[in-house]
């Protein structure tokens, strides 16, 4: 899959090229808007990711563009909350999804497939790690073909491990992804949360699926 | 309850009513004055006529035996019998008529008499005439009524004030050619008339106050209406309406100047105001980028780091210090915004008992002890911002955990009725929680003082629930019972597009 990130703060794009190019995506990353206009207008994207204000050519100028001259190629923006009339404009003017600053680059991963599996209903809603099945658009889950009832917290929690195994995350991470930024990171929700969600999933193993990582967090391992 | 509180217009009609009282009384006592001095002429007056007259009938037994026809054809019966005194006395000041008793007290040769005044040729020759007439009349069987004797010139009388058997009287003392007078009239006489003015004056003085009061209370009514105008349009005006005005109509150029100089005071707070809401919102702004960087690099270098090492470890902990940076921004940035009224809303359809049933999975896992219990209607959607309206579940939901009792309850409920969607929230707290319902959707309001330092947060989240929910338009309470529940409720309406 190929993406174009058109975000003028360097180390913000550094930080999102790095994510993409981890989880296997290929692109392009510029920093500018006249650029970012120009590249998205003659090549072919799965996604385009754009910061709102940049310099140039601005990020809702560059998708009324694009729009304009027909490429209907999924964006998604990134803003502030306090740019809401620029996001609502913006949702208007044909972008798909938004994402607010600050963020972490698997959220924007995530969103970026979550677009990408709104044209494909069957494989790309169908998570498979292991004995392990995820359907995202059923929201079932399979262990060892056998269907397990899962509360929408663990669904999401296990959904994020699934979509990024091998990759440490820190508490902070998870709670964000499955609760939201305003729960306080000291609580033991996530661990609790893990512990029910290794009982139901772990089930007849010698080694958990979700393994602790030590001051940090938890990491999905791929298990044979 | 009914307590005393300092009222502008109840001091006004406490004023006018005693400035009226003391008009009142000086004007009393300059009448009373006035009107007793000119009593006292009149005495005086009365007192010479009849000195004048008696003088020239001392002689003359049967005018003493007559008085009262006397009294009557002078004064018109002005004063009672009891009220006049005349006595008659040689030039030996012995007394040789009388009308009345002559009161112990009274001895002759202590009081100033004039010296007896000297007859003239023409006197003499007066009396005699006089004489020669009246024995004449006496002969024909007539007399003549308005006829006089005359005895000769009289000095004018001196006056004076003496008690005798305990009451006032006016003397008046006089001298003839050879015999002395004295006339006394009871000072009492003539206080009938001053006292009917008295008590007309005292019976009058409660009704003029009254009107007096009641005069001031209304004017200063209509003095204050335009500062009541003030402070009704005052009310209204909210931190979000600071640009209303205080319309100028046809008002009294003193109020003109009162409204102007408001309108003035409301522009300067309404510039500060927008400056201090700006400020925050682009500090806030400001801070996103940073923070992005920042985050962005952190998680970056955590992944990169050893698995299970330190600093792996410490980035895990930057991250975490870092989430809470991002969260007093979003707050900050959330309630400049709802204050400048541009706290906008991306409403979509959202699933309300699916995240109502989220935060119960929640309450049980942040506190196990917790006693639960919950109905939630199944399948409730709502038009709402759904990240904000979340955020308003675990605001309330995280303060029922945190200002709980060991052991306590919580009691969680969402119904759908009619057009709105009530979630409840009722849970117990500990006794020893002090709570201000009026003040508990403060900012940075944090219930007891001394307990807040245990309990985690910086006092935005139910300012910011309220803030959320408004925006909504919706409405919060909160009731606190003396059995030591508190309950929040929150009314949303289904649809608040179509509100």
């Amino acid at each position: 899959m190929k993406v174009l990130v058109v975000e003028d703060e360097k180390r913000i794009l550094d930080f999102v090229r790095k994510g993409f190019e981890e989880s296997g995506f290929s692109g392009d990353y510029c920093a500018n808007g006249d650029d970012g206009y120009i590249l998205a207008k003659t090549r072919e994207y799965d996604v385009l990711i754009l910061d709102i204000m940049l310099p140039g050519r601005d990020g809702l100028s560059i998708l009324k563009n694009i729009r304009e001259k027909g490429i209907s190629t999924p964006v998604i923006l990134l803003t502030a909350r306090s740019e809401l009339h620029e996001r609502l404009d913006g949702l208007n003017s044909g972008a798909d999804d938004y994402l607010t600053k600050p963020f972490f680059v698997e959220e924007l991963i995530a969103r970026v497939h979550s677009l990408m599996r709104r044209g494909d209903r069957q494989s790309s809603n169908l998570l498979e790690v292991g004995s392990l099945k995820l359907n995202r658009y059923t929201r079932e889950v399979y262990v060892d073909g056998e269907t397990t009832n899962l509360s929408t917290r663990e669904f999401n929690l296990l959904e994020y491990f699934m979509r990024f195994p091998e990759r440490v995350f820190s508490r902070t991470q998870l709670l964000e992804h499955v609760w939201d930024y305003n729960y306080d990171p000291n609580t033991n929700l996530i661990d609790v949360c893990v512990q029910r969600l290794r009982k139901k999933i772990d089930e007849g193993r010698e080694s958990s699926y979700i393994e602790s990582v030590r001051g940090v967090g938890y990491r999905f391992k791929k298990l044979d | 309850m009914f307590h005393l509180r300092k009222s502008f217009r109840l001091r006004i009609a406490l004023y006018s009513a005693f400035i009226s009282f003391i008009v009142l009384i000086s004007v009393f006592l300059i009448t009373r004055w006035l009107l007793s001095h000119s009593n006292e002429k009149k005495l005086d007056s009365d007192i010479r006529a009849i000195g004048l007259r008696q003088i020239s009938l001392i002689r003359e037994p049967r005018f003493w035996e007559d008085l009262d026809n006397v009294y009557d054809f002078l004064f018109e019966t002005q004063y009672h019998r009891d009220q006049v005194m005349i006595f008659a006395l040689d030039k030996e000041l012995q007394l040789i008529r009388k009308t009345n008793e002559l009161p112990p007290e009274l001895s002759f040769d202590k009081l100033p008499f004039p010296a007896l005044v000297k007859r003239d040729d023409e006197d003499q020759a007066l009396i005699e005439k006089r004489s020669k007439r009246l024995n004449s009349e006496r002969r024909f069987g007539y007399e003549s009524s308005n006829f006089r004797y005359y005895s000769g010139p009289v000095s004018d009388p001196i006056y004076l004030d003496r008690y005798l058997s305990d009451e006032s009287w006016r003397l008046g003392l006089m001298s003839g050619s050879r015999e002395y007078l004295m006339v006394a009239i009871h000072g009492a006489a003539l206080k009938s008339e001053l006292r009917k003015f008295e008590t007309a004056f005292m019976a009058s003085i409660p009704a003029v106050l009254f009107i007096a009061g009641l005069g001031g209370w209304i004017l200063s009514g209509i003095a204050l209406r335009p500062v009541n105008k003030l402070r009704s349009a005052t009310q209204t005006i909210q931190s979000r309406d600071l640009h209303q005005r205080i319309p100028i109509e046809d008002e009294d150029h003193e109020f003109d100047d009162l409204i102007q100089a408001y309108n003035q005071m409301l522009e300067r707070l309404q510039r500060s105001f927008e400056q201090a809401t700006r400020f925050s919102s682009d500090a806030a702004h400001e801070l996103k980028t940073p923070l992005a960087v920042l985050q962005g690099s952190i998680a970056q270098a955590m992944r990169d780091a050893e698995a299970g090492s330190d600093n792996q470890a410490l980035f895990s902990e930057f991250l975490e210090e870092l989430q809470r940076l991002k969260a007093i921004t979003q707050k900050l940035l959330l309630l400049s915004k709802a204050d400048s009224g541009q706290l906008d809303l991306q409403k979509h359809q959202m699933n309300y008992s699916e995240a109502v049933e989220n935060l119960l999975y929640d309450i049980e896992i942040l506190a196990p002890s917790l006693n639960v219990q919950h109905s939630i209607q199944k399948d409730i959607y709502i038009q709402a911002d759904s990240d904000l309206l979340k955020q308003v579940l675990q605001n309330l939901c995280s303060n029922s955990i945190k200002y709980n009792k060991p052991k306590g309850c919580i009691d969680l409920s969402l119904t759908e009725e009619k057009n709105h969607i009530h979630f409840r929230i009722r849970n117990t707290i500990s006794s020893s929680e002090s709570i201000d319902s009026s003040r508990i959707f403060e900012r940075f309001y944090r219930g007891d003082q001394s307990r807040s330092k245990e309990v985690d947060g910086v006092g935005l989240g139910l300012s910011i629930s309220a803030e959320i929910i408004n925006a909504h338009r919706g409405s919060i309470r909160v009731e606190h019972d003396q059995k030591g529940w508190i309950t929040f409720l929150t009314i949303l309406p289904k649809n608040s597009c179509l509100s």
